[in-house]
């Protein structure tokens, strides 16, 4: 079976994010509870955010289990690591250097339950280690081939890994090409646990309803939605499981895919996308 | 004749690859009492082998003679409470300042594991040839009683299917137990054998019962620490066996001497 290997330190998994920097993510997104911030500003809380619950997931105690390596790919002006501070310029990094090198600490207050059905605020420290951009055009392809590089070299070293994991997140069309063929190439290169997982989220600056996690194009509205629906990797068997468990109606053709994402949706994908193997 | 529960072997393995130190299987012995207690901390959770510790050590003061349906909820929730305020003293000797961020993090969200006690006591005339057996758990963690070749009993899981990635926790956070707290009764008798283990051992046990084999043999040539390595290891080679944290507790009842 496919996608059942265990991730431990001696065989870590891997999760790319590639994200689209282009002068587009300068809008907000159609529906958003906090006006007068850009796409790019929400997407870097929302990947900030995901890479704090990555660490807490690897964290025991004080030290940090070596359970995956990441990296942030983004695409723009430039095309290169987007992850900053001491980790800049690293295609891929170990999870601890994620947790050991945030670029600062926010001071920030959240609402928590107090176990009583009431809600008390709770301090607590955000860690930053991206910061929003918005930029040029949309090199996708560019963007996607780069990845391609990056998780060729990471799937030769680590064959008995569960497979890595890309993300890519995107506003808008490709200004540089059609991407079918080189998602193909990564789709195609096989662990020995199974294909590489592509998933694609699309950011909404309208007001449509999201689709998320599809299992047909039928209901997709224009070409480029079914192009990126084509590209995704249907749901492994733990990422089925845990989106099952977050109330999505799930069936074997469900894809990796989100259309017209506001924000909550789109911390409920990256969240979901990355409940990958049990960790040993 | 009185009878008595002997423990013959206890034993935990890291998962490999692990150090010793960072098994966080615990499991607590007290003969006098006839008390046996087992925690599996869950992999996910920070200080969960702390966690496991004191679930363990805290089961001697358990009152066994509520370990009984309609009683043993209450004593249960009484029981935990104890434990609970003994990991608030022990998150309390922590140096949160000298925390990294990603520590205090998961310190807020609390620490779980698997538990299962169990208490053994002598009956009275005209039954002094049996032994009470009574036993509690929460998740996974299993309990066995072997009578001559045939397994007698098995506790709380009874099928090697209903192992499963999510089991019931205990949780150092106030969550109510509810349902999940599962009480077991029965007598044992001269010559039964009890085992204590944690998932991956209890899988494996019930998976070879099911194809009609005999485990309780492999287990009762276990008498030393290299005997229960070798065990683990080949089983986990030839993939019968989860490469987990693996703990057993291997108990006869005889007459005492």
């Amino acid at each position: 079976m496919s996608y059942a290997v265990e991730i431990s330190r001696t065989n870590p998994s891997c999760f790319l994010f590639v994200i689209d920097q282009s002068a587009s993510m300068a809008d907000p997104f159609g529906v958003s509870e906090r006006a007068g911030r850009s796409k790019a500003q929400e997407l870097a809380d929302a990947i900030n955010k995901l890479l704090q619950t990555l660490v807490t997931r690897c964290a025991k105690g004080e030290e940090i289990r070596e359970y995956f390596e990441v990296g942030v790919i983004g695409y723009g002006h430039t095309i290169g690591p987007a992850l900053k501070g001491s980790l800049a310029g690293r295609e891929l990094v170990s999870i601890s250097e994620i947790a050991f090198n945030p670029v600062r600490l926010e001071d920030r207050a959240r609402k928590v339950s107090d176990g009583a059905g009431g809600l008390v605020e709770q301090n607590f420290q955000m860690p930053i280690w991206f910061d929003p951009v918005s930029n040029d055009g949309t090199p996708m392809c560019e963007a996607l081939r780069r990845a391609r590089t990056v998780l060729d070299s990471w799937s030769a070293t680590h064959a008995m890994s569960y497979p890595p994991t890309l993300v890519h997140i995107t506003d808008g069309e490709s200004t540089d090409g059609d991407p079918s063929e080189i998602v193909r190439e990564i789709k195609f290169f096989s662990m020995q646990d199974g294909p590489i997982c592509f998933f694609n989220l699309h950011l909404s600056s309208t007001q449509a309803k999201p689709i998320v996690f599809p299992d047909s194009s039928a209901d997709l509205p224009d070409q480029f939605a079914r192009l990126l629906f084509e590209m995704s990797s249907p749901l492994p068997p733990p990422v089925r499981m845990a989106a099952q468990s977050e109330g999505y109606k799930i069936t074997e053709g469900t894809r990796g895919f989100g259309f017209n994402a506001d924000l909550v949706e789109t911390i409920r994908f990256l969240d979901i996308g990355t409940r990958v193997s049990g960790l040993r | 004749m009185t009878l008595v529960a002997t423990l013959k072997f206890s034993g935990k393995l890291p998962k490999g690859g692990y150090l010793p130190s960072e098994c966080e299987d615990h499991f607590a012995i007290d003969e006098d009492s006839s008390k046996f207690a087992m925690a599996d901390g869950a992999t996910e959770a920070s200080y969960s082998g702390i966690w496991a510790r004191i679930l363990v050590e805290s089961f001697r003061e358990f009152d066994s003679s509520l370990m009984i349906p309609g009683e043993v909820e209450t004593q249960f929730d009484s029981w935990l409470g104890r434990c609970r305020a003994t990991w608030i003293d022990w998150e309390g000797s922590l140096n949160k300042d000298g925390l990294p961020w990603f520590a205090s993090e998961k310190l807020l969200s609390g620490s779980a594991a698997t538990f299962i006690g169990v208490s053994f006591e002598s009956l009275p005339s005209p039954a002094s040839d049996q032994l009470s057996c009574k036993a509690v758990a929460l998740g996974d963690s299993c309990l066995f009683i072997v009578r001559d070749n045939w397994l007698r009993e098995c506790f709380p899981i009874d099928n090697a299917s209903n192992f499963g990635p999510t089991p019931a926790l205990v949780r150092t956070l106030s969550y109510p137990i509810g349902d999940n707290l599962q009480v077991f009764s029965s007598v044992a008798i001269d010559g039964e054998r009890v085992y204590l283990t944690t998932d991956a051992l209890g899988k494996w046990f019930l998976e070879l019962c099911e194809r009609g084999e005999e485990p309780w043999k492999l287990l009762d040539s276990v008498s030393t620490p290299p005997d229960f390595e070798n065990l683990v290891e080949v089983h986990r080679a030839n993939r019968s066996l989860r490469d987990d944290d693996t703990s057993l507790i291997a108990i006869e009842i005889k007459a005492e001497t």
